[in-house]
């Protein structure tokens, strides 16, 4: 009689599983570094009721909840890409954390998109560009940036594998 | 008890003290309330119908529609109801980094 042999990870595990050279996570690093480290504008709370006065606690409570989310996002972000077998090896991440790195991986796209990235053209950023001819800065920030988008899809595939179908 | 955290989708993660609003502004009527999701050059399309399905709890083809909608025409009202819950649904969306409205609708 066969049998299955043991998964080695459980199925709800999901895998950060890209590969690149160790000078790109150096760089990827690094990038995620200086903008963590740089101002980030939260959203304000959408407006609900124009004739009223706006309500500064409550605003300020909208954005502290929502800086809270995202400090807990970028600490799970940091450590994925701090580890230095992020890009050589499968590192395990439970879907919690998948879902926490997606989110400042997103945070961290959205702040290159406005800043380093802010000259290119939509159809630039999704790839129809020759990245040899960007300055430097906007070469690394696009590598962090695609780098940063594929995690994402590569993770979103195994969170929700019925993305795949759609 | 606040408008976005009486739905435990993050629990735990929102400050312990949270203002109440004054609802002494509130009108008589109760009108229903749009979310709206606008469109980025960012977020992944996977990423936007996976927010949807986490967040609204939609099938695959419903979130994958707004999703277009959202793309193709820079909009979609992803849900719509009461003040509250709208406010909530704007706040965790903008948790996963989308752009949100919220408008009335009477």
């Amino acid at each position: 009689m066969s049998e299955d042999p043991a998964p080695y990870f459980s199925k709800d595990c999901i895998l950060a599983r890209l590969r690149f050279s160790p000078p790109l996570r150096e760089l990827l690093a690094s990038i995620i570094q200086r903008v963590h480290a740089a101002p980030f504008t939260l959203p304000t709370a959408p407006v609900t009721d124009a004739s009223a006065e706006p309500d500064p606690d409550w605003q300020a409570a909208w954005g502290d909840s929502l800086r809270e989310r995202t400090d807990l996002d970028t600490t799970a972000l940091d450590a994925l890409v701090g580890d230095v077998r992020f890009g050589a090896a499968d590192l395990p991440l439970t879907p919690v954390a998948a879902e926490a790195i997606m989110r400042a991986s997103v945070r961290v796209r959205l702040h290159l998109r406005d800043t380093v990235l802010r000259d290119l053209k939509t159809d630039q950023i999704e790839g129809h560009l020759d990245i040899y001819r960007l300055p430097a800065a906007e070469q690394q920030g696009y590598l962090c940036y695609r780098l940063l988008a594929w995690l994402e899809e590569d993770l979103l595939h195994q969170l929700d594998p019925g993305l795949l179908r759609s | 008890m606040s408008a976005f955290t009486h739905l435990p989708l993050f629990a735990g993660t929102t400050p312990s003290v949270v203002p109440e609003r004054d609802t002494r502004t509130v009108p008589a009527y109760d009108p229903t309330w749009n979310v709206i999701v606008l469109n980025d050059d960012v977020n992944l399309m996977t990423y936007v119908v996976h927010v949807f399905r986490q967040v609204f709890g939609y099938d695959t083809e419903r979130a994958r529609r707004h999703m277009l909608e959202v793309h193709h025409q820079g909009r979609s009202i992803v849900w719509t109801g009461g003040r509250e819950a709208a406010e909530h649904y704007a706040h965790v969306l903008q948790q996963w980094h989308l752009k949100v409205q919220l408008e009335s609708h009477v």
